[in-house]
Order: C-alpha cells, then structure tokens, then sequence
C-alpha cells in the first residue's frame, strides 16, 4: 500500500493538531498530538526540590522587587535596629546619648519588644528648628531634618532596598511630629528622604501633605525648606545631629555579625550628604 | 482544516485507544493550573530583576512541559532534571535577554541538553517507569478516567517508541515545547532542512505503525 506524500502544510497542521482537509489519513495522528499536547501542557510541575527552593530562598534574601524579600529586609533592618539598641543601652550609653537618640533606642526597643527608657524631655538639650547652618557649616554631614511625619518600619521596605539604619529609626520623627513638642526634628538617613525635582531632597510626608507645614526658621513653602537650604541644611546646636549620629552607628555596627552589614547599615553621614 | 480539540475535554487518540473518550477532568485541571495568567514576558522581566515569585510563577507554568518533555525523551529522572534546569535558569537568568518564545526556547535548549548528559550518563535508553505514569494521572481520582488515561499514554509511549532518538527530539520539541522549526533547529543545533525531514519521516513512521495497527480514526 503506497501512501501518500504529505505537503509541508499537512505536516505543520498535523504537528499543530489539525487535521489536513481531505486527509482524513492523517486524522489519527493529529489526535495523537493533540493529545500529547495537552497531556503535557495539563501536567503538574515537579515538586520543587531542596536546591533550587534553597536557591531561591537565598535570592530572595537579597530581591528588592520581591514582598517576600522586602519583608525579610525589613526584618533584618529591624533586627539590626535592636542589636544597636542593645549595644548601646548596655555599653551604658543611657545617660550619655542625646535625647533624640534615646527615643530612637526606646522606639526601637517598642518595636522589638524591649523597653529601653526614654529621654527626658529638656527644650535646652536640644534646640531644633530654630537653629538653621548652611551646608558649608556641616561638614560631617550628619542631618537634623524637618519633623514631617515619616513613614515607620515601611522605610525598612523601600524599593531601593535601603532600610533605615538603626539609630535612625523613623519612629522618632513619627512621634515628634505627633507630639509637637520637641519640634520638627530627628536624626534619619538619606535613604528616607526623596530626591526633589529641582535637586533638593525632602521627606516623602512633606510632599504627599502638600507641603502646609511650616519650616523651621519661619519659611512656609510648599514644596519645602526656605530658598537656598534643604532639610539637610538644618542641624541640631552644637553638633549634636552629628554626635548622634555617629554614636549610633559606631557603637551599634560594632555590635553587628559580620555578613549583616547590608543595605539597611548604609551610614548616615556620607560625604555627600552634608555638601549640597 | 478542523480542530481536533473537543471542547469538552481532550480526546485521547483513537490510533492508539480506540474505546478513548473524552477526559473531562483534564479540561478543568488545565483552568485550575493557569488562572488569570500574567504575561510569560513580564514574569520573565520581574524575575531578571530578582522577583523570586515571578520565577515560581515561571517554575509553575513551564515545570510541568519541561518534566513531560523529559519524561517523554524517557530520561531517567524527568523531575530531577526539571529541577536542575530551573536551577540552570535562575543562575542564567539575568543574562537572558528575548521575549517569551525566545525565553521557552532557551529552557527547552538547557532541557535538551541536561537530557543529552542524562543519556550519557545513564549510557542507555531508560524506559518509562510504569509507576510514574500511574503516578501522573492518579491525581484524576476516576478510576475509569485514570485507566483510560493510562491507557492512552501507553499507547502514545509505545507509538513514540517507533522513532528514533532524532525523530523523537524533533517531534517532542514541535509538539510539547510548542517549538517552531527555526526553534527546534537552533536546540538541536542542526539545520532547518534537516528537522523539516526529520520531522517528515517520523510522522510517517506515526502513520505506518498506526496503519499496521489497523486502528481506525476517532469519530
């Protein structure tokens, strides 16, 4: 029995499936892939073995587009948080830290489950808002910024994969934007602060508020500081934003594993930061 | 032309089980696995820049082909060898650059190659565990739907046994990974004419055991 040829075009039908018009001939073989198709487009995927989840695992450690990384970075900034707070409070800086400091510590220790003692409240210890240095006058480069309300541990999760460092927990600026009592100050990171279009860099609250609240010093812009300063502009009396910050992050990177020393411990007081 | 495919569910091939009828179950598994799914090009996206749950989304749709590729090339562990190609594929992954058919085909190419060294190694032709095949489709839970499954794979790993190695690669890439002929040449690292051939000839070695076989056509 001689059978015939098939064309191209009856091959390509056949392995899409198809039957061929008037070929009926080939109709047992369309169903066959037909039927392999789907059998193999219908099968569950092999379970997923030790090495590749543990792989996975691993990459979604250090993944910034991922929730599950972004939760497990933040988890580790706060873990870090609490590793420098306890460093700090057990070295006995409790009496030496300023104030600012200590509520990062106390917040950070409520955030962990651990209760840290709170400064006390004393308007001369330290003089925010009224106190405004250019950026030549702050070399170290330390920050007292403006105390917009700044998001808590969701600064732990940013795209960037920045995490705030520990001693620059966003509780504090939080609590005394609430407050209103010590004044729009605290002691953050550049890692929480946006980059603004015309180059200044400002906190995320400032903006989604519309910028109504006032700046330190009298100026009440919309879009932020007084012509010609920023928030990094601004700084706390007698070096104090560079005391503390530099207190934080000394003692507490000392208290760190090593290999932790990720993204959420980007020091505060970069170069860069202090001479825009 | 006429689509083959019933709506109401795959019919097994009559050339190789002629009491086959429709498996319902199979048609509503398949919605069940891919619900409302995103686009393989943005998960592939996503998961260049590290998003480890588009890569199990990936895992999720491609696992299962890449396993039946391998199971049908009888490889000796098709799962074992599904997980080291998706290893492979998140070491690679952000060296990959194409859209979705160029991703499919670069994991099928990394597939065919761990089968190659799986051949190697093994230094034969491992045939089909019957356990793995019950194992496929038990999930079914008819026990009338899952004998005629069986049945009906049995009969396509017999008819695929008919071919030769070659015929059989280019057949499983056109059909399984839904690979074009440029696709399957590029895998195969042969020329296009060659798998046009190829092709050709195992389809009619198909037909040839099916016509010996004198098992008429589905209705």
């Amino acid at each position: 029995m001689s059978e015939p040829q098939m064309s191209d075009a009856e091959t390509d039908d056949v392995l899409a499936g198809l039957r061929p018009e008037g070929r009926d001939d080939l109709a047992p073989l369309a169903d066959v892939v037909v039927w392999l198709r789907i059998e193999s487009q219908t099968a569950a995927p092999p379970r997923m073995g030790p090495e590749l989840g543990d792989r996975l695992a691993r990459s979604g450690a250090g993944s910034r587009s991922s929730g599950p990384g972004r939760l497990r970075t933040a988890a580790l900034g706060l873990a870090a948080a609490a590793t420098i707070a306890v460093g700090l409070v057990v070295s006995g800086s409790r009496g030496v830290l300023p104030g600012p400091v200590q509520t990062v510590v106390a917040d950070v220790g409520d955030a962990v489950g651990a209760a840290f003692p709170r400064p006390q409240r004393d308007p001369d210890a330290v003089r925010g808002p009224g106190v405004i240095q250019r950026p030549d006058d702050n070399p170290a480069g330390s920050h007292a910024v403006g105390g917009d309300e700044v998001p808590g541990i969701e600064g732990a999760e940013e795209p960037d994969g920045v995490a705030p460092s520990g001693h620059a927990d966003a509780g504090e600026g939080h609590e005394s934007a609430r407050d209103g009592e010590d004044g729009p100050f605290d002691v953050r990171c550049q890692s929480w602060l946006d980059e603004h279009p015309s180059g200044t860099k400002r906190a995320p609250a400032a903006r989604d508020r519309g910028g109504s609240r006032p700046w330190p010093g009298g100026g009440h812009s919309p879009d932020g500081p007084p012509p010609g300063l920023d928030r990094h502009d601004l700084e706390l009396p007698d070096g104090q934003g560079r005391d503390t910050s530099g207190a934080g992050r000394s003692r507490g990177a000392g208290t760190l594993p090593s290999g932790q020393g990720g993204p959420w411990d980007e020091p505060c007081d970069r170069p860069e930061h202090g001479r825009r | 032309v006429h689509l083959t495919d019933d709506p109401s569910g795959p019919v097994a091939p009559a050339a190789v089980l002629t009491r086959a009828r429709p498996v319902p179950r199979l048609a509503t598994r398949r919605a069940a696995l891919h619900p409302a799914e995103s686009p393989l090009d943005a998960l592939v996206d996503a998961a260049r820049n590290g998003s480890v749950a588009a890569f199990e989304q990936i895992y999720r749709r491609m696992a299962g082909q890449v396993a039946a590729y391998l199971r049908w090339n009888r490889a000796s562990d098709p799962d074992g060898l599904t997980n080291d190609v998706f290893i492979q594929v998140h070491r690679k992954m952000a060296t990959f650059s194409g859209d979705e058919e160029g991703f499919r085909s670069w994991v099928f190419t990394i597939a065919h190659h761990r089968m190659i060294d799986d051949r190697r190694r093994a230094g034969r032709q491992v045939r089909i565990a019957d356990g793995a095949v019950v194992e496929q489709h038990g999930a079914e839970g008819d026990v009338e739907v899952d004998a005629f499954a069986s049945l009906a794979h049995d009969g396509v790993r017999d008819l695929l046994a008919v071919l030769s190695q070659d015929q059989r690669d280019v057949l499983l890439l056109r059909v399984i990974a839904d690979r074009s002929v440029e696709d399957v040449a590029r895998v195969l690292g042969k020329r296009e004419g060659a798998v046009k051939a190829l092709q050709h000839r195992a389809l009619a070695a198909l037909r040839r055991h099916v016509d010996r076989q004198g098992v008429g056509t589905s209705g």
